[in-house]
């Protein structure tokens, strides 16, 4: 016992182990979610994050010190974000021939997403920080972090609150389109991207080709109109 | 593949580097992403990156192994959150109505505008393809 303590002081003292607990997490939630495949609620991200925060409790470990590990895995948000160039690009057809349904979507989109949730938190009297928290929540986690960190927001709520909007969005957007008998999977998927980032796209895919398709690019154009509305919103309406 | 890396990585300090220096209220991954589709709309297919067989480029086949990967991402940021559990637990259900009010709002709004403006259009257009 005494020969492993040097090891195991070693080990806790090394980002190695919290980026790598995080990554097996996170294969065993995908494991977890592979299985539970009927049921909407069971996302990885959440998964993951519920069953990290209960490892980081029940082994007294600070988030400081889990973050010096799972900085690494963080860092991938910016280039992942840039990732989303290249479905823009590979759909630069699609994008000039429905260029005015797109920009116009896109639009009331963005507008609508920040102002609505504002308006609600208005409502139930939130304190500022977590108005600008929920302004961003439909925007991809990376963007809409940024976005609140710039305008003074706390940037953990904002991802907490676009895994949710993800997670509720992929759920709700089904029933929600056949109730509205709205049965174009181009705008469907469109929409999805728009209201529910990554999240949503990935269940567009699950649903039909081309909702995913159009998913995608929602998502990527929402995290640029976004970034320039949530700012403007802000300042008219706090 | 670390050309790739390089294409991504470099746009992404450019978008930080601009957004720094000038002060600009979008944030630096967002800038790189926009230098990044500029850069292939207009200097893509100078360089052999059409977007039909963009899947294939090292450029693609990084970006969209991140796509694919990029609930992970998410993760140490939302784990960020046990450091404020007293406001979560102070507003949390609020949050939730006003996250799931909004998402709803959002969709609804974002696929009427979209379904309007496309039945406006001539209708041989937006069914050739």
């Amino acid at each position: 016992m005494t020969n492993l303590t040097p090891l195991w002081v070693y080990i806790l003292g090394t980002p190695l182990l919290w980026m790598t607990v995080t990554v097996l997490v996170y294969v065993c939630s995908l494991r977890i979610v592979g299985v539970l495949r009927s049921n909407p609620c069971a996302n990885p991200i959440l998964i993951s994050t519920v069953t990290l925060i209960i490892l980081l409790k029940m082994t007294h470990t600070s988030y400081a010190t889990y973050f010096q590990g799972a900085q690494f895995v963080h860092f991938m948000l910016g280039p992942s974000t840039l990732a989303i160039a290249v479905p823009i690009y590979r759909n630069r057809k699609l994008l000039t021939r429905l260029f005015f349904p797109i920009l116009v979507a896109l639009t009331g989109g963005a507008i609508t997403g920040s102002v609505s949730g504002l308006l609600i938190g208005v409502l139930f009297g939130l304190p500022r920080g977590l108005l600008i928290a929920i302004a961003p929540k439909s925007v991809t986690g990376g963007v809409a972090m940024a976005i609140t960190a710039r305008m003074g927001g706390v940037p953990s709520i904002t991802m907490l609150l676009v895994v949710t909007a993800g997670i509720f969005g992929a759920i709700v957007v089904t029933p929600l389109m056949n109730i509205l008998k709205i049965n174009d999977y181009a705008g469907r998927g469109f929409a999805v991207g728009v209201a529910a980032h990554g999240v949503g796209t990935a269940r567009a895919y699950t649903v039909h080709p081309t909702a995913g398709l159009f998913a995608a690019v929602g998502m990527g154009l929402n995290a640029i109109a976004s970034a320039i509305a949530i700012p403007i919103v802000l300042k008219l309406l706090l | 593949m670390i050309q790739a890396i390089g294409i991504l990585l470099t746009c992404q300090l450019a978008g930080e580097v601009l957004s720094q220096a000038l002060n600009l209220p979008l944030p630096g991954p967002v800038i790189g992403l926009i230098i990044l589709i500029l850069g292939l709309f207009f200097l893509g297919s100078r360089y052999g990156l059409m977007e039909e067989t963009i899947d294939v480029e090292p450029i693609g086949r990084v970006s969209q192994g991140l796509l694919n990967t990029l609930g992970i991402f998410f993760v140490p940021a939302a784990v960020g959150t046990m450091q404020v559990s007293d406001v979560l637990a102070r507003y949390g259900l609020k949050l939730f109505v006003a996250v799931a009010g909004s998402t709803c709002f959002t969709l609804i709004t974002t696929a009427f505008l979209f379904g309007y403006i496309v039945k406006l259009l001539p209708p041989d257009k937006s069914n050739h393809d």
